[in-house]
């Protein structure tokens, strides 16, 4: 065996050079240990639970919240009319719609409360009854004399009848919400099995005007295939190996071009952009297409088969999942059905399983319906694209709609300091303005592009954000089209430890919170997508067989990415709707400032470009 | 002086690339040999062949990654000494790594299949590109550079434990890539 190892020994003093660089400077410098500061949980998990819109989330002026006893899903925390409103629909709005309250049981695991259903009013309440194993959701709406959506969900095998004593605590719960409950009306029960929606018989729609017709039942994940918690060497190669082919395909076309599609285009504007929400939504549309039309899908991901796509789909979730108090990624999805159509179960099912999406049902062009809708949107956002979802409408003839959303957020491993924060001008395409900047001195690497200077600033344990600063004469735009730049964004270059230097660096960084909603569908067929457009060629057998001529109507995408002295928060939904370190010498100082329109990246922990945006006005 | 200007006094017959190369990456080679060697004596003879074997090939050769370089050169004069040596000394650092790999050595195919050290090292670095960039540290740093687990551990702030186990897996997961491209050794 001695021989071998040997051999082995000699063949790794042959790997490429440019990986031991890498390696080298990654070992240097790492000067300090990270560790888990448990004042950070109880910060973050205000950015998780803090309301307001278009204020920074992560100040510490922020009141502070028990961790331990605030449970992941958001919807727990969203209270009283007396808490913060949360995913913000106005308390007006509470008299349009008929308040939901949402009863799960005490000891679900985190994924599993991920994907309630969410309403502006819903609180939560812990029946003694009920068992973890029942997993019994139930959504009660209840209004005056309007047209009521009433649906209970149940999931065990047994059949749960409703009790009265849920009634008592609904009740109680729309007092807190000063919504008077006037009237407990008709209830309809459906069972659901509680395996899998791959096991559902039926997607007969219900008559409900909106209805969920299924959650997914989200295994536990860590954020990265860590293997402290796997026992077994085979079960954690095989996730492990599964990751690192996903991030390796995910490197190639679709980040990429999408990048260069999306934001390389108009410029002056600030534009900020998640590929990895659109490669989700993208993902479901594979699914629910056929023939040619579900190729170029493929082909626009990268993807060779529809299998492969299932699998890489299913790993960026494993992957990216995180929400530990101190960082957070979140990816969700969802499915919205029309009633009155007959859909492929197997298809439904296909993406609940594959893509961990709640699928809901209702009359496409009704106020619960799109309501439902901007709620689902707003809750996995955490309200911060409340702006773009208060006005998402569905066609009354959507056959499909199909969202995705990431939410993230992380605090910087170094925080600025707030009392060198400082305004000073920042040179806006059209001009000078003012704008607080954050300052600081620290040793970090700057990596020394063909036209770009670029840092990055590490996020606890969630990634981090790049910031690319073009030289003069090159616009954001500009860079976004040129190779060097976009293998940079990528991190398909590890020669880039050449061009890295440690230094110590006088940082100054505007503040931004920049939001964007475009339209997806130029871009799409730019990148390839075409057949999903025209009825005459697309193919969307495998959805439904009742011959209706299905296209892509309408395909948007929302984000925004807010930084300050703390941190960064992140958000981004896709709504695709079918109609019909180096210390050995002593460190050379520059000033770096980030007062002229620059690129920004938050890449997840695992490597994947979660947002990329370009700040043209950081006060816009 | 940076990695161009020493190469360039190499080049120009200057003996300051030496002193230059030694007050640069002096501690960088030192720590390999030491790694496998554990035997300060035998790691300073194994630096200083290291520097007159730059002497010599430099020219012609023009190292594009010099520290990368250097660290190859002292690695493998460094395995020679061991090999020379180690039949009548413990030798706790390369035993240890020796050791290691074993997990990572391929269930025998075929000889056709056998190939030497340079395609070795390339199939080695595929492999090494499907890793996070972490683990891709994390190996190179314990099995290329030879540092102690507990050392990378404590530097990345990480139990030794956790690392340790890491690694196996690492390890086994090369040794997978290995049998997939039908190599035997």
């Amino acid at each position: 065996m001695k021989k071998e190892t040997e051999k082995l020994f000699n063949g790794i003093t042959n790997i490429d050079d440019d990986l031991i660089e890498s390696a080298q400077i990654r070992h240097e410098s790492a000067r300090r240990p990270i560790r888990f500061m448990p004042w950070a949980a109880g910060a973050a998990a205000v950015c998780v639970c803090a309301a307001a819109v278009g204020v920074f989330m992560l100040n510490s002026g922020t009141p502070e919240i028990d961790v331990e006893k605030t449970p992941v899903t958001e919807s727990s925390t969203i209270g009283t009319e007396t808490d913060a409103p949360h995913t913000g629909t106005s308390t007006s709005a509470l008299s349009d719609f008929h308040p939901l309250t949402v009863t799960e049981p005490a000891e679900t695991s985190i994924s599993e409360e991920l994907p309630t259903v969410t309403a502006d009013t819903a609180s939560e309440s812990v029946p003694p009854e009920t068992t973890p194993a029942e997993n019994t959701t139930t959504v009660t709406a209840t209004a005056g004399s309007s047209a009521p959506a009433t649906e209970t969900l149940t999931q065990p095998t047994e059949t749960t009848s409703k009790t009265s004593d849920t009634t008592t605590s609904e009740a109680t719960t729309s007092e807190n919400t000063t919504v008077s409950v006037t009237e407990t009306t008709a209830v309809t029960e459906r069972k659901i099995p509680q395996t899998s929606v791959n096991d559902l018989t039926y997607l007969a729609a219900p008559d409900d005007d909106a209805a969920v017709l299924s959650e997914p039942s989200y295994p536990y994940f860590p954020p990265y295939p860590d293997e402290s918690v796997y026992t077994n060497d085979d079960e954690y190669e095989e996730v492990w190996s599964e990751w690192a082919a996903v991030k390796n395909t995910l490197r190639k076309p679709f980040f990429r071009n999408s990048i260069r599609t999306f934001l390389g285009t108009a410029e002056n504007e600030n534009k900020v952009y998640s590929p990895l929400s659109l490669f989700m939504a993208l993902g479901m549309s594979a699914e629910i297409s056929g023939g040619y039309t579900r190729q170029q899908f493929l082909d626009v991901l990268g993807q060779e088969s529809i299998e492969d796509l299932r699998s890489h789909a299913k790993s960026i979730w494993q992957a990216n999942y995180s929400d530990d108090g101190a960082a957070k990624c979140i990816l969700a999805s969802s499915v919205w059905l029309s009633n009155g159509i007959d859909y492929a179960a197997e298809t439904v099912g296909s993406i609940s399983g594959n893509y961990y999406s709640s699928v809901y049902s209702g009359i496409p062009g009704t106020e619960e319906y799109d309501k439902l809708l901007r709620d689902w949107l707003n809750k996995q956002t955490d309200g911060l694209l409340e702006e773009y979802a208060s006005d998402v409408q569905l066609d009354p003839a959507t056959v499909i709609a199909l969202a995705s959303t990431v939410n993230y957020s992380g605090k910087w491993r170094d925080k600025f300091n707030k009392e060198l924060t400082k305004k000073r001008s920042f040179r806006t395409p059209d001009g000078y303005i003012g704008c607080d900047f954050m300052n600081t001195e620290r040793d970090m690497f700057v990596y020394g592009g063909d036209h770009f200077t670029a840092i990055s600033m590490q996020l606890e344990e969630n990634g981090n954000m790049r910031l690319i600063l073009p030289d003069d004469g090159f616009t954001p735009e500009a860079l976004l089209n040129d190779e060097d730049t976009l293998s940079f964004i990528m991190k398909e270059r590890l020669d880039y430890a050449e061009h890295a230097k440690f230094m110590t660096v006088a940082l100054s960084v505007p503040k931004f919170d920049i939001s964007q909603r475009f339209d997806l569908t130029e871009g799409m067929r730019k990148l390839g997508i075409t057949d999903a457009f025209d009825v005459s060629v697309s193919d969307f057998e495998p959805l439904t067989d009742t011959g209706a001529e299905i296209s892509i109507g309408s395909a948007v995408q929302a984000a925004r990415v807010t930084i300050d002295e703390d941190g960064c928060k992140a958000a981004a939904f896709t709504l695709i709707s079918y109609d019909g370190a180096l210390d050995f010498e002593e460190l050379d100082r520059i000033e770096l400032v980030f007062d002229k329109p620059f690129i920004f990246e938050i890449m997840s922990e695992t490597g994947l470009p979660l947002f990329v945006g370009i700040v043209n006005d950081p006060t816009e | 002086m940076n990695d161009n200007e020493i190469i360039a006094l190499y080049w120009s017959r200057d003996e300051r690339a030496i002193s230059e190369t030694d007050i640069k990456y002096g501690r960088f080679c030192h720590a390999i040999a030491t790694n496998i060697l554990s035997v300060k004596e035998d790691a300073e003879e194994c630096v200083n062949d290291t520097y007159h074997k730059a002497w010599t090939v430099i020219p012609p050769q023009r190292p594009e990654l010099f520290r990368a370089w250097l660290g190859r050169v002292v690695r493998n004069i460094s395995l020679n000494l061991w090999n020379k040596n180690h039949a009548g000394k413990r030798n706790k650092g390369m035993e240890t790594i020796l050791s290691e790999l074993e997990d990572s050595v391929p269930s025998p195919v075929s000889m056709e299949n056998r190939i030497d050290d340079m395609e070795l090292g390339r199939v080695i670095s595929v492999w090494l590109r499907t890793l996070s960039d972490e683990d891709r540290m994390f190996f190179i740093i314990r099995y290329w550079n030879g540092v102690p687990l507990k050392d990378i551990a404590a530097r990345h702030g990480i139990g030794a434990d956790k690392l340790a186990q890491r690694m196996l897996r690492l390890r086994n997961s090369l040794r997978k890539a290995l049998e997939k491209e039908g190599i035997s050794l």
